[in-house]
């Protein structure tokens, strides 16, 4: 995107800087005055002039070429914190029925996060019931979701190396398990830029009500080694959403114009005395965006302007999923602006206040599946209606899955890395694909196995990026989202 | 689209001729060391692995511009190619570059005034030797070393603990730094400074360097021995990017694509570091102060001592004579303390007896604990019981309890009474009441004596201080011919919540007494019952002293001159003693998750970097290919190896400075580029922390060997290469460019011009609290989360999870990994926190406020004066005028904020010349 230099800069409707008539008459007289009115109108057309760059590349959010074309311009990656059960949700075991209350043979009481609580195996709480025109099983869990199944590309098979939160978490963000690396929407962001530079091009939303931050916390939006301007952008659960957004109270926002023009005619004459430096130029540019942030980004993160319709569908009417119903919309208005990716987690920080259903896995799963469920069928339809589902691709996920085991001491199910189900739809998704499958009771991925590098691979894949052109050098290596391994599902894939 | 740059880059020619040297000695190296050669063979012809070529600065034409010999490798490389280099700057240009790149902060403006009057070179190589003294350089230069140690105060991962005694590595760094520290041994302490100058105590602070990594707390079972192995990959793997500027960490899963260390030579690097665990210990700061200090003290304070010894001598005896009591109306102190006959702890902990008759616990520290204490007493009518729990150094934070944080938590208190003769049938106390000095929330003393070991009596926060029990009897005890009391103290809380200094006194009081009211030792009670029944002229010497004793706790003249001795004596100066966070071995693991092991006793060689890949135990051994030496010295793992303080670190720290057998060379290649780097915002290799086959080779080979050599010749300081750098005419060259120039060398490589910087976020911040008159300028000490602090942003706490905002936005690292040049980033998010922040805002305001204290100042001066103050310099006619017109009608206080804020968002306060 150029920035279109006929508009006025900092944007007021009357100009706040004194016109030359009426400099001259407030100023008084003298010559001195004059000729600065003169050289300041002079410096309005050195504004125009393109200042030659020098040739290394700005670090910048400007748009870049995809590697190749693709359909999905956007990414609204929905994180259910915690790791859901994926027995519980997508993929369907009538086994477990019959296998209920049976030691599971030759199970590694190593394998969950509580070493030697893995009891019997337990049958799913929930009941399963054929949807759509696929005919996908899908837990009573998600009644709404249910509708959107013959949109959704569901991978039964996928897996993880870790069985403890915060690393797991880390894997699934940035594919390796440690601390320090660049997650997924850094990388895409990194390797597309972003289409409006009013608004940040990664946006992260988790928690409003209290129950803390993903057990990962911010590594989960950090750019590692890729230039902080890769980071996503946390909005703030309370107050106002994006730092440093608001005109502070002491400053009037006519006050604020005459300063900024100030900064700008003092930066220009600053450029003068240095031309090629590309930075100098970059940074009055940052400026004018930054301006114009101000005045569009709160518009933009205000939902009040959604018809009540709109706002129904995300269940904003309804006490039980309302917050997570404003992040989906927020997630919408965003893409729909041009917004390059945003990652929304459902669930707090500790065990009980998210997805991870260690004690009780129908209490736990029936709450957190009972705040998104609507929301997110809310998304998908309004997605549609819109035509963004084409340019958008939703992707659904935990950190891992869960065992088809009974935990002892309650009715929950420890962690289980060796199988989860992640659902993705719109943006170049081949619609009501199965993709990959698990074992008997759910316990393991055993066929077309799916790893969170392939995971990635597919997400860069449907955004148009070749997950191993797609390097960063840093500390001499080339470093890549999927490191030395990947490999795309195309089965998924439109 | 972005995509990397996946060509490996060739050797340049220049080099060949040493290849061939080179490849011998390598071979040499791996016949006599190790059964394996590197991953590439090919490898070993890197140029950074060359021995330093002997060179002297080339004669340059154009000498007339030169001014040190940095100049003529600069200007002989700038002549073949025919571009002409720049003139030096103009003199306030020149000291606010100077000021920046060595402090980090900009000149105030007299001196700035003083330094433009005179232009003589002599003022120029003044000012930077004044700058290279400041304490300040330290804080600027410290804060880039950190970068490259990843250096933070929180273990990050889920729960991102704070560790408390961290901060004494960045202390390190700072004092170091500022002390021009050689820079070998500045490296050799940072691997192993605990083991080579053990008194020292930035030696210790040093190792913070191996424990600065992250450490992730709650994993499972089957990740611990994994974990340990990511801890380990850690240390090596900043210490090769750090030092050496080699990735050694790549080696890990497989043989180095494309650098000379072998994977087997990656586990063997591990192994040096096998045992090491970070720990606290405590340190004297400050030994020769605390002498002093104490010896003043003690001067001070013998005279009140005298007093009280005189008046013992000379008036006491006297007054005991008329003292006779009867046995009726014995007095009685308020206190009995008792000795303790018997002591027993269920985990297994010592007990040592104090002089004032409590028990010091040390040993074994259990995490749950039962004390068993036998007490005999010959005095009835026991009415109070009062349990002290007394801080001491010896116990952690100063106790009082044995956890680390100094707290305890007495789950239950019990006392058994049976009678010395066995006649009476023994009793066990019940309560009646309670009071303590101070408990923690909900865990208060009745906690102690309700039976329940699922509450307890806890102080925390008010550790490192003594605290009473004063528990109250439901029916008076005591049997006619002594009594045997065994009281029964319970810690059941786990975490070693154990008191660490307990002490138990009895009072036989009709009404409560004082918690420090008059107190005697118990034993006393039988002689002075038994005495008083005879006249004092039969008691013996020794029965008469017990008496004494007795009697004088009662007489008021010796308690008023006691006291005056206590409350001296409260003032009386204690050691430094502070915690410091080290690496070491043998030393009790911090915040390891306790079943679970800190290390393994052996390192294995692992297939793909699995554990569960196991291939054979491996040797400590350090890679052949950085033997730059003929004859490799090789470091006997058979003594060290078993050893519980192994040598195996201090063998690495020498093996690794040393310049004729091991990679000296190449250490000190990588230190003065990064000096370099950070002079010229490019290293002569662009790649400061990969020397290896995919860095960058040398933009000027030659002069970066002979810095290297002027490194080595002047005892490794580092300060005499800053002072080159900064005195060369390279180096003072204005920022002028022009198309030709730039299009022959777009990147500046050839150093023909100043390249324009923006300043890194803690510069930014550094300045406007600098320029506002706020900058607090106190060094040292632990950081803070406070964005309100004045002191420099280097002193911010690095919490993993918790960044500064400001600072993050303008590319500070997160202090994960190694971090050796910061991105420059320039977006919009950066105008919106210079617009719209408080704290910019704040700072603002600041100096505003400066500028208006200085008098009554016209709008023109103040004008003036603001831009002396933020830039250095007066402004311009046009300028003064455009800030006039800014200021407005209102010449108000506000209109000169708004106008000190808007300084504050120009380039030309951002960037530096």
């Amino acid at each position: 995107m150029t920035i279109n230099r006929e508009q006025a800069i900092f944007a007021p409707p009357s100009l706040a800087y004194p016109t030359r008539r009426n400099f001259l008459k407030r100023a008084g007289s003298g010559m001195g005055l004059l000729a600065l009115a003169d050289l300041l109108d002079g410096e309005n057309l050195l504004a125009n002039d393109n200042v030659p760059s020098s040739s290394v590349p700005a670090i910048d959010l400007s748009p870049q070429r995809s590697h190749f074309e693709a359909r999905a311009k956007s990414v609204i990656w929905l994180f259910m914190h915690g790791a859901p059960s994926q027995i519980d949700t997508w993929d369907y075991k009538p086994a477990l029925e019959k296998h209920d209350g049976q030691e599971l043979e030759g199970f590694d009481q190593s394998t969950g996060f509580f070493a030697g609580r893995g009891g019997p195996i337990m049958k799913s709480p929930f009941q399963f019931a054929r949807h759509g025109q696929t005919g996908k099983w899908v837990s009573e869990l998600f009644p709404n979701l249910a509708r959107h199944v013959d949109d959704m590309s569901f991978i039964h098979s996928c897996f993880a190396h870790e069985n403890n939160h915060s690393p797991a978490q880390f894997e699934i963000s940035t594919g390796m398990s440690r601390m320090g690396f660049p997650c997924v929407g850094s990388w895409v962001t990194y390797g597309l830029g972003t289409a409006n530079q009013n608004l940040p091009g990664f946006v992260v939303m988790y928690d409003t009500l209290g129950r803390g931050m993903p057990k990962s916390r911010s590594q989960s939006w950090g750019s590692g080694f890729l230039p902080g301007i890769f980071q996503g952008t946390p909005l703030n659960a309370n107050g106002a959403p994006i730092d440093n957004l608001t005109r502070l109270d002491e400053i009037s926002g006519e006050r604020q114009r005459t300063q900024l023009e100030f900064i700008r005619r003092r930066n220009r004459r600053h450029l003068a005395a240095n031309p090629f430096e590309s930075d100098l130029e970059a940074r009055i540019q940052s400026f004018e965006l930054a301006y114009r942030m101000q005045i569009e980004a709160p518009g933009a993160l205000d939902l009040d302007s959604e018809p009540t319709a709109i706002r129904n569908l995300y269940g904003l009417d309804n006490p039980r999923c309302a917050h997570f119903g404003k992040q989906a919309l927020m997630a919408r208005r965003l893409v729909e602006r041009g917004t390059r990716f945003v990652q929304i987690y459902s669930g707090g920080t500790a065990n009980h206040l998210c997805w991870d259903g260690h004690d009780n896995i129908e209490k736990n799963h029936r709450q957190f599946a009972g705040e998104t469920d609507l929301p997110i069928a809310g998304l998908l339809d309004d997605l549609k209606q819109r035509g963004l589902l084409e340019s958008t691709l939703v992707v659904w996920c935990g950190e891992f899955g869960r065992l088809p085991l009974i935990q002892i001491g309650g009715t929950g199910r420890d962690h289980n890395p060796h199988a989860f189900t992640v659902w993705m739809a719109g943006g170049g998704v081949q619609p009501g694909v199965r993709h990959g499958k698990t074992d008997e009771l759910g316990h393991k991925a055993v066929e077309s196995r799916v790893s969170v590098n392939d995971l990635h691979a597919t997400v860069l894949h449907l955004v148009g990026l070749d997950h191993e052109r797609l390097t960063y050098r840093w500390n001499g290596r080339d470093f890549r989202l999927t490191d030395v391994a990947g490999k795309v599902v195309h089965e998924i894939i439109a | 689209m972005r995509d990397g740059d996946l060509s490996i880059r060739v050797p340049s020619a220049w080099y060949t001729g040493l290849v061939t040297l080179l490849a011998c000695l390598c071979m040499l190296a791996s016949s006599l060391l190790a059964d394996e050669s590197a991953g590439d063979p090919q490898a070993n012809d890197l140029w950074s692995l060359a021995a330093l070529s002997n060179t002297t600065p080339p004669v340059a034409e154009y000498s007339r511009w030169c001014h040190n010999p940095i100049d003529r490798f600069i200007l002989g490389r700038l002549e073949a190619a025919h571009i002409q280099p720049n003139a030096s700057a103009e003199q306030e240009a020149l000291i606010r570059r100077l000021s920046f790149d060595l402090l980090g902060i900009p000149p105030s403006p007299s001196e700035v005034e003083a330094f433009c009057k005179d232009k003589s070179e002599e003022a120029y190589e003044r000012l930077v030797d004044r700058l290279l003294a400041s304490p300040r350089f330290g804080e600027r230069w410290g804060r880039h070393w950190l970068d490259i140690a990843r250096f933070a105060e929180s273990y990050g991962f889920e729960h991102d603990f704070d560790i408390e005694s961290a901060y004494h590595y960045r202390d390190f760094v700072i004092q170091a730094l500022n002390e021009d520290m050689r820079y070998d041994r500045f490296v050799r302490l940072q691997i192993a400074g605990d083991e080579l100058e053990p008194d020292h105590v930035p030696a210790w602070m040093a190792t913070g360097f191996l424990t600065a990594g992250v450490h992730n707390w709650a994993y499972t079972q089957i990740q611990v021995e994994v974990e340990r192995y990511n801890e380990l990959d850690d240390m090596v793997s900043t210490l090769g990017t750090a030092m050496l500027g080699m990735n050694i960490g790549c080696a890990r899963c497989h043989d180095h694509k494309y650098d000379p260390i072998s994977q087997k030579e990656y586990y063997r690097l591990l192994a040096v570091f096998e045992r090491t665990v970070r720990s606290e210990v405590e340190l004297d700061f400050d030994p020769e102060w605390y002498a002093r200090v104490k010896s003043e003290f003690d001067g001070e304070h013998a005279p009140f001592v005298a007093a009280l010894e005189r008046f013992e001598k000379e008036q006491l005896p006297s007054r005991l004579e008329s003292w006779i009591p009867t046995e009726s109306d014995l007095p009685m102190p308020d206190w009995l303390v008792l000795s303790m006959a018997e002591t027993s702890s269920s985990g297994g902990a010592t007990f040592e007896p104090q002089k004032d008759s409590s028990v010091l616990l040390s040993g074994k520290n259990p995490a749950q604990d039962d004390f068993v204490l036998v007490a005999e007493t010959q005095l009835r009518n026991i009415r109070w019981l009062r349990l002290e729990a007394l801080s001491d150094s010896r116990l952690p934070s100063h106790g009082p309890g044995r956890r680390s944080n100094g707290n305890f938590v007495l789950t239950n208190l019990r006392l058994k009474a049976e009678a010395l003769s066995g006649d009476a049938t023994p009793v066990t106390a019940r309560w009646k009441s309670v009071e303590e000095s101070s408990h923690q929330d909900g865990l208060t003393g009745a906690s102690a004596i309700d039976d329940d070991e699922k509450s307890g009596w806890a102080i925390h926060p008010k550790v490192g201080q003594s605290h009473w029990l004063l528990c109250e009897l439901e029916e008076p005890l005591g049997f006619e011919g002594g009594t045997k009391l065994t009281f029964e103290l319970e810690f059941r809380f786990g975490g070693s919540h154990v008191i660490g200094r307990p002490r138990l006194s009895i009072s036989s009081g009709l009404s409560k007494p004082n918690f420090d009211g008059s107190e005697s030792p118990s034993a006393a009670l039988a002689v002075v019952e038994q005495a008083v029944r005879r006249s004092m002229t039969e008691l013996s010497e020794k029965e008469k002293s017990t008496v004494l004793d007795w009697y004088r706790v009662l007489d008021p003249d010796w308690q008023r001159l006691n006291a005056l001795v206590q409350k001296n004596l409260e003032e009386e100066p204690q050691r430094d003693v502070r915690k410091v966070l080290v690496a070491s071995e043998g030393l009790e693991p911090h915040r390891i998750y306790k079943p679970r092991p800190a290390f393994y006793e052996t390192t294995y060689f692992l297939e793909g970097g699995d554990t569960k890949r196991k291939r054979g135990e491996v040797e400590v051994g350090f890679p052949s290919a950085l033997y730059f030496a003929e004859t490799p010295v090789r470091t006997d793992s058979s003594s060290s190896s078993k050893a519980s303080v192994s040598p195996r670190r201090s063998a690495l720290a020498h093996w690794i400075t040393d310049t004729s057998g091991g990679p000296g060379q190449l250490l000190a290649r990588v230190i003065v580029n990064r000096l370099w780097h950070h002079h010229f915002g490019r290293g002569i290799v662009a790649t400061p922390s990969d020397f290896g086959k995919q860095g960058d080779t040398p933009s000027h080979p030659k002069l970066l060997d002979w810095l290297a050599h002027e490194l080595i010749r002047n005892g490794w300081r580092l300060k005499p290469i800053h002072r080159l750098i900064v005195t060369s005419a390279t180096y003072r060259q204005n920022t002028d460019r022009d198309e030709k120039r730039s299009k022959a060398d777009p990147e500046n490589a050839l150093l023909w011009r100043r390249s324009v910087r923006r300043l890194e976020g803690e510069a930014i911040r550094d300045a406007m609290l600098q320029v506002s008159g706020a900058l607090d300028s106190r060094m040292y000490g632990p950081g803070t989360l406070d964005q309100t602090m004045k002191r420099r942003s280097i002193y911010f706490k690095v919490k993993r999870s918790l960044p500064i905002p400001l600072l993050t936005l303008f590319d500070s690292p997160d202090g994960l990994v190694t971090v050796d040049d910061r991105p420059r980033s320039t977006v919009a998010p950066q105008a919106l926190a210079l617009m719209n922040n408080e704290h910019v805002r704040g700072h603002a305001r600041e100096l505003a406020r400066r500028i208006l204290a200085s008098s009554e100042l016209s709008p023109e001066a103040r004008i003036e004066r603001a831009h002396w103050l933020a830039l250095g310099r007066p402004p311009t006619e046009l300028e003064r005028d455009d800030a006039f017109l800014f200021l407005g009608n209102g010449n108000s206080e506000e209109a000169l904020i708004d106008l000190c804020h808007a300084l504050f968002c120009l380039n030309e306060f951002l960037y530096v010349q």
